[in-house]
């Protein structure tokens, strides 16, 4: 974040209630720390400075969508107030503390236990079940944004440049593409198909996920170098799943591959629809 | 499946009298078209079709918005010339005139079901894109009485038959907020059966995505051709007396044109799907040997197929046209049978069937003349193999 930033003990002084702060991340429109209470319960407090959640802005949407989306694969929202912290406008957001990894950290190159894969798919599913009935694209669904806790709960966290459908878009119409995390984007947002961004283009970024939780790898950008990757994303299809890793069943794979068609019209439109080719699979055969 | 009609006023006896017999309901209706009618006639012809219990669609004929003819453009929903500037509408404009259009077929026709209009677009453009995505929102907002509303997407077979370019329009198309979109698409070269087979493969996998996507698909302009099309989903066809009204083209939008040059009487052959003339099958009868190989029949076809001489038959035009539209109904209308997961082989061995009707005739000397499928046929068959091949899980999904 090079915008300003306050020091820990002057945001520690002005939450009040707080016995201990940890900063645990810094994007580009905010900074999360973990943060115990006075009565041992731990949150996630998240800081926006004012100006950055204009009407209108990434912020600004970022919030309204944790406030709008609910259930287990989300982080509980809790509140959120405006603070001065030395002298400058916050808006404090406070939500569930997600005691975990990330699915990043988790997979760390190495293929996942299939019954993990399979259980990872659900949750997915799920939590873009609850994105689509918001009317929301969460647009960056990658490892880093997706938090494994105890018990292997999955949740999706990171707001931060989802797209609402009803809403005008915040990219210039000039600019060559949307903001995306290119390992993980769909060829429309490479494109810059505005108009062509819906669901199924988290259901493409959630078939990489998979794929690469089934392998150990991103079939996209592994062993390529980087300038080669929008290209890539539009042209170069994924080596058949069920082969690089014969032990998945084959409607699994099949699964997989229908969700990162290069085509968004040829992907399942709908999470609904997904959803059923994903009930189908015969898990037993294993 | 459903079935509708789509012909001008002139042609209103004979809609009442297919309505009849089909026994109107929801699967059958008219596409009322302003191309033949003025508006008193339109609304006329409307009632009628409702008194007959049938579906009631209007068809507003934007396939060209400067259009200078004279009857297309004395509907009250026509935009003033200023409203459309050089090229597309400004914002403003497109939401009016998508509003008026809909308020037309609402209020005064009072539609089963509304038809957005469409312009036609022989290449992507993102301006055409927009403003029918605009009419799409329109329509999804519009006061409309719980009707359905289509998109009506005109579009050549340059568009087509460039996958990226048809690849973007079926991905917006895919997101437009309507229940459905009214197609229709000119042939390659001008052809009424196309032998263009990445054409009609794009249109599959193109409709297959739409019916995925639960958009409901509504042929117009449609023969023979379209029956292979219930492969991918589609639901309705409509087609009319005059091969004009059965192969769009945009053209005859433009400008009122002389009357329809063909005269002749055909005779639709639907076990071939080919077109045969009355002396062709004098000949099949006198010298062929070939009685009783022509049909399925229909109640006017019995005089034809069962006179000594066909060319002597009673067999005017509205007997002609009559027979076509029931067998295309009979043929469209079966497929219902089939589960839609399963229309694919279904489409796949009505073709082969009727290659193989071909063949018997090739065999027997029989000269197939201008309106054959014969070389049509095989590309069907080819198209729709490779369909299923390509698409087998998302066929399964249907
Ligand atoms: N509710 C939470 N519970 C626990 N950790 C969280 C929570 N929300 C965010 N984090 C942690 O903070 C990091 C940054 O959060 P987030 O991804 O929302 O911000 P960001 O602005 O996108 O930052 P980055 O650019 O690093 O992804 C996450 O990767 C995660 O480790
Ligand atoms: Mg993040």
């Amino acid at each position: 974040m090079n915008r300003f930033e306050p020091a820990q003990t002057s945001v520690q002084m002005a939450l009040t209630g707080f016995r201990s702060l940890a900063k645990i991340g810094a994007g580009s429109q905010k900074i999360v720390f973990r943060a115990e209470r006075n009565d041992g319960n731990v949150c996630a407090v998240k800081l926006y400075p004012v100006d950055t959640v204009q009407r209108g802005s990434r912020a600004e949407r970022e919030i309204q969508a944790i406030t709008a989306v609910t259930g287990p694969q989300f982080a509980t929202f809790h509140g959120m107030r405006r603070l001065p912290i030395e002298g400058v406008e916050f808006v404090v957001i406070e939500e569930e503390f997600i005691d975990g990894d990330t699915l990043k950290s988790r997979m760390s190159g190495t293929p996942l236990p299939i019954s993990f894969v399979r259980h990872l798919g659900g949750q997915l599913l799920e939590a873009l079940r609850v994105i689509e009935a918001c009317r929301l694209v969460h647009r960056d669904i990658k490892p880093d944004n997706v938090m494994i806790s105890s018990a292997d709960r999955v949740v999706v966290i990171d707001f931060g440049i989802v797209r609402h459908l009803d809403e005008s878009s915040l990219t210039a119409t000039w600019a060559p593409r949307g903001p995306m995390t290119l390992a993980y984007a769909a060829p429309e947002q490479v494109s810059n198909d505005k108009a062509a961004i819906a669901i199924r283009t988290d259901l493409y970024a959630m078939g990489l996920v998979l794929y690469e939780a089934a392998t150990g790898f991103n079939p996209i950008t592994t062993g390529v170098s980087r300038d080669t990757i929008p290209g890539r994303i539009l042209t170069h299809s994924p080596e058949e799943l069920a082969r690089v890793r014969p032990d998945v069943p084959a409607e699994f794979s099949r699964f997989v591959h229908r969700l990162v068609e290069k085509q968004a019209h040829r992907r399942p439109q709908t999470v609904q629809a997904a959803r059923q080719l994903f009930d189908r699979i015969q898990w037993s055969s294993l | 499946m459903r079935f509708f009609l789509q012909m001008g006023y002139g042609m209103l006896s004979m809609n009442r009298d297919l309505l009849t017999r089909y026994a109107a309901g929801a699967d059958a209706g008219v596409i009322v078209w302003p191309r033949t009618t003025d508006p008193q006639q339109a609304l006329s012809h409307a009632q009628d079709v409702h008194r007959l219990r049938g579906s009631v669609l209007f068809d507003s004929c934007f396939y060209a918005p400067r259009s200078e003819h004279a009857r297309i453009t004395s509907f009250p929903y026509w935009p003033s010339a200023d409203a459309y500037d050089t090229t597309e509408f400004t914002a403003e404009a497109g939401r009016q005139f998508a509003e008026e259009a809909i308020r037309y077929q609402v209020e005064t026709l009072r539609v089963t079901e509304i038809l957005l209009p469409g312009s036609f677009v022989n290449t992507i453009d993102q301006q055409w894109l927009d403003t029918h995505r605009q009419f799409a929102e329109a329509g999804a907002k519009a006061e409309r009485g719980g009707r359905r509303v289509f998109s009506t997407v005109a579009i050549g077979e340059d568009l087509i038959v460039h996958q990226q370019s048809f690849d973007r329009l079926i991905n917006e198309l895919t997101t437009f907020p309507v229940d459905g979109v009214y197609f229709l698409y000119r042939s390659p070269n001008g052809q009424y059966l196309t032998t263009n087979d990445v054409f009609l493969l794009n249109l599959l996998i193109g409709f297959l995505s739409l019916s995925l996507a639960g958009k409901e698909i509504i042929i117009g302009y449609a023969n023979q051709q379209d029956l292979i099309f219930a492969a991918a989903g589609v639901g309705t066809i409509a087609s009319g007396n005059f091969r004009n009204v059965r192969r769009f083209n945009p053209a005859i939008f433009e400008e009122q044109e002389a009357q329809d040059l063909s005269r002749k009487t055909w005779f639709y052959d639907g076990n071939s799907m080919s077109e045969f003339r009355t002396e062709q099958l004098d000949i099949a009868y006198h010298h062929l040997g070939m009685r009783g190989r022509f049909g399925p029949r229909s109640p006017e076809a019995d005089v034809l197929l069962d006179a000594i001489n066909p060319s002597q038959a009673d067999w005017p035009e509205r007997s002609s046209f009559m027979h076509f539209l029931q067998i295309l109904r009979e043929q469209w209308i079966g497929f219902a049978q089939v589960p839609r997961n399963r229309r694919a082989a279904a489409a796949s061995a009505m073709v082969h069937l009727a290659a193989q009707q071909i063949t018997g005739y090739r065999n027997s000397r029989f000269a197939l003349g201008q309106r054959s499928a014969a070389d049509a046929l095989p590309i069907y068959a080819d198209v729709l193999e490779q369909f299923q091949a390509l698409e087998t899980d998302r066929i399964a999904e249907l």
